[in-house]
Formats: C-alpha cells, sequence, structure tokens
C-alpha cells in the first residue's frame, strides 16, 4: 500500500481546491442534475445566477485583439521556458522519476509524437536533452 | 390519516434522490434549515422546508444546495436535482413523485453504484504558451513582428490576424495536450464529459470515477501536474455529486 502523505508535501503542483467558493459552485452545478418540472411548484432561479457564469468563449475581433495584445507583450528573451520534454528529462535526472506514475512516462511520446524513443528502461539512461523545433534532437545511447 | 392543510407558503426544497436509509441527521440547507428525507420504496427524496415568498434564487442559496447534494456524494449515491426546484411541502405527494419516477431512479443509483465525480481543469499557462506559439508557428511570428509597434487597442487588420493566428495556432496546440492528458485519465475512469473551457483552458473535463480507483488517480494527476508545471496548471474538483452524467434528463 502506497504512503500519500510523502507526495502531498513533496511539490503539490495539483490544485485540490474544495468546491465551495461561488465561482466553482456555478461552473460545477447550473445547468446541471435532473429537472422534475413537471412537479416542481415553485422555481428559485432568477437573472442574477445567469449572469455569474462568464466562462463563456466567443470568437470575436476582441477575443482575437486580446492575444494580439497579450503575444506582442511577451519578453521572449526573458522567458526561457522548458517545453514539456525537457521537464520530463529534468525530472528523471532530479531521480524523482520514481514519483511520477507509469502514464505519466508515457507523456514524452505522446507530446513529441516520436515513436524511436525507447523510453521503457527503467535503469541509468544517459542525460537526455530534447530541444525545442529550432535545434536537432541529439539521441544517446549506451 | 388526517389530510392537513398544504401551507401555500412554505414548499419542500428538493435536492435529489439517495437511496432509502441514508443519514441525513445535521445537514442544513437553504436558509439554514435542516435537511429531511421522504422515504418510498427503497428511495429517499432529500429536501427541506421553505419559505416561499422570496426573491429569485441568490448565490448563498446554490451555495447551500451544492453543500448538502456534495456532502451527501461522499458518502452514498445520489441522483442531484437541478437548481432551484421547490415541491408542494407535502410528504402524500414527495411519496407520490418516488412512486411515480421510481425506476428511473433506481437505475440511475445503480448506474452511480460506487463512483462519484470528479472535475479536471488543465489550464495553460498563458506566457508560456503564447511564446510556444511565436517559437513554432512562423505565421505568428511574423505577424508578431510586424505589429510589435502598433499602439495596442486600435484595430489594425494586422492585429486582428496574428489574434487569428494566436488562435486556431492555440486551438492546434490545446488538441493535442488535451489528447496527452486524456490518454492518462481515461484508463483511469468509468465514464468522461468534456466541457467547454476557456480562452486558455487546455482540457476541462467531468471524470466519473470508481471510489476505489480515486487514489490512483489523484497520485497520477500529481505527477502530471509537477511535470507540466511550467506550462499548465492541472485542478481537480471533488468527489461531487455526478452533476454531468445525468444525461440532460428531464422528468414528469
Amino acid at each position: 500500500m502506497t504512503v500519500q502523505t510523502s507526495r502531498r508535501s513533496g511539490g503539490g503542483y495539483l490544485e485540490r481546491p474544495a468546491p465551495s467558493g461561488l465561482a466553482d459552485v456555478v461552473e460545477t452545478i447550473l445547468d446541471k442534475g435532473i429537472v422534475i418540472d413537471a412537479y416542481v411548484r415553485v422555481s428559485l432561479v432568477g437573472i442574477e445566477l445567469l449572469t455569474v457564469d462568464a466562462r463563456i468563449v466567443i470568437a470575436s475581433v476582441d477575443t482575437y485583439l486580446r492575444f494580439a495584445e497579450a503575444t506582442n507583450r511577451l519578453d521572449l528573451y526573458e522567458k526561457g521556458g522548458k517545453d514539456l520534454t525537457e521537464a520530463i528529462g529534468d525530472l528523471q535526472e532530479s531521480g524523482a522519476a520514481k514519483k511520477v506514475g507509469g502514464a505519466v512516462k508515457g507523456v514524452k511520446k505522446a507530446i513529441t509524437g516520436s515513436s524511436g524513443d525507447d523510453e521503457d528502461d527503467e535503469d541509468e539512461r544517459p542525460r537526455r536533452r530534447s530541444s525545442s523545433s529550432s535545434r536537432r534532437r541529439e539521441t544517446s545511447r549506451g | 390519516m388526517a389530510e392537513s392543510a398544504v401551507l401555500s407558503d412554505v414548499g419542500y426544497y428538493f435536492y435529489g434522490v439517495v437511496p432509502a436509509g441514508t443519514d441525513v441527521a445535521g445537514l442544513r440547507g437553504l436558509d439554514d434549515v435542516e435537511v429531511e428525507s421522504v422515504e418510498h420504496d427503497g428511495l429517499a427524496a432529500v429536501v427541506s422546508a421553505l419559505t416561499l415568498a422570496r426573491p429569485p434564487g441568490r448565490s448563498q442559496e446554490l451555495v447551500a444546495h451544492a453543500r448538502v447534494v456534495d456532502a451527501l456524494a461522499q458518502v452514498t449515491e445520489i441522483v442531484p436535482a437541478q437548481f432551484g426546484s421547490a415541491l408542494d411541502h407535502d410528504v402524500t405527494e414527495v411519496a407520490g413523485f418516488l412512486d411515480d419516477e421510481g425506476d428511473r431512479f433506481r437505475a440511475v443509483l445503480e448506474r452511480l453504484w460506487g463512483k462519484v465525480q470528479l472535475n479536471l481543469r488543465a489550464t495553460y499557462e498563458s506566457d508560456q504558451v503564447l511564446t510556444e506559439l511565436v517559437q513554432q508557428d512562423p505565421g505568428v511570428a511574423e505577424l508578431r513582428r510586424r505589429t510589435r509597434d502598433l499602439p495596442a487597442g486600435v484595430p489594425h487588420p494586422d492585429l486582428v490576424r496574428l489574434g487569428e493566428a494566436v488562435s486556431r495556432a492555440l486551438t492546434r496546440k490545446r488538441t493535442e495536450d488535451a489528447e496527452t492528458l486524456l490518454d492518462i485519465v481515461l484508463p483511469r475512469v468509468s465514464d468522461h464529459v468534456v466541457r467547454q473551457g476557456g480562452e486558455y483552458d487546455v482540457l476541462d473535463a467531468a471524470l466519473l470515477v470508481e471510489r476505489p480507483a480515486l487514489p490512483e488517480l489523484e497520485h497520477e494527476l500529481e505527477g502530471l501536474a509537477e511535470v507540466v508545471h511550467e506550462r499548465m496548471k492541472v485542478r481537480l474538483v471533488g468527489p461531487i455529486a455526478a452533476y454531468d452524467f445525468m444525461e440532460g434528463m428531464t422528468w414528469g
């Protein structure tokens, strides 16, 4: 049986909020659940609640301008940013690989779409540095 | 049995249906009123007395509804009612309602037996994903170069084109990343519904999960959240009642 407690304190990247805030509740339950109108005496649904759900995405000129502005605001030379394959490589190096579940080890293949990579060996692996698109992928084995 | 006059200004707020015998003691619902259960033939309607003369539903009522339904979802199966339904304050009528719809309730409870819903939402770190798009999409990079010195907020056609290019590239990336996430998650769930997400959401999904599978699912998602944390944040809410798995049922 695995002990969960150490995992919680180490990293803790998964957000696990209690579903009690209004925004969460609206997302979760508004318009969901069974409708029993034929039996209902009174409905409490009012206009005030219908305006709370603000997550509707409408493709429009405003949306595009927002994307454009956000893209132009980027400071590309500051933002290194690892891509997913680098992040997984680092995780494996740091010895944290053991806490990564089996399914996540397969993530690398899916994200890069590479079929040649053989990630199945759990033993010491040579250091892999997977490239971003502008550099050639280096594969070192053995 | 004496026929009791139904008070016209009090109703029974309806939260949902659970198996008979479910303990609702101590649960408080709308207006902080104690929750009751009306039982009939193996089923129990979860209700609370409600003053009907009131303004239309407000946020505290929504929160109270969710609190009751989700508290019950921790311990049993529940067919959750949509927010805002009040029945007559008449136990006989409530029992009659359970009788009319009993077979359907039993079928849903059976389908939900041993399962709970969790909501999974993965959202891009916007600066990070936009940087990836500029680096990976030459069209986006070119339009960005062309528009960098334009004043913001003025709808110059090139700015709109840049936004459209970003939107298209983001959709492609989102589709790919969402598939990757689902590949990890789906083997561990009984059912799922993909929901409409926000602009920078990778995935917003309702998952129906067998209770014993929950710790392993959480473990996988914790590992995933760490691995992706520079690109996206991953959020798991629940267990909650199976709101998204009622298949749009309208009853009565």
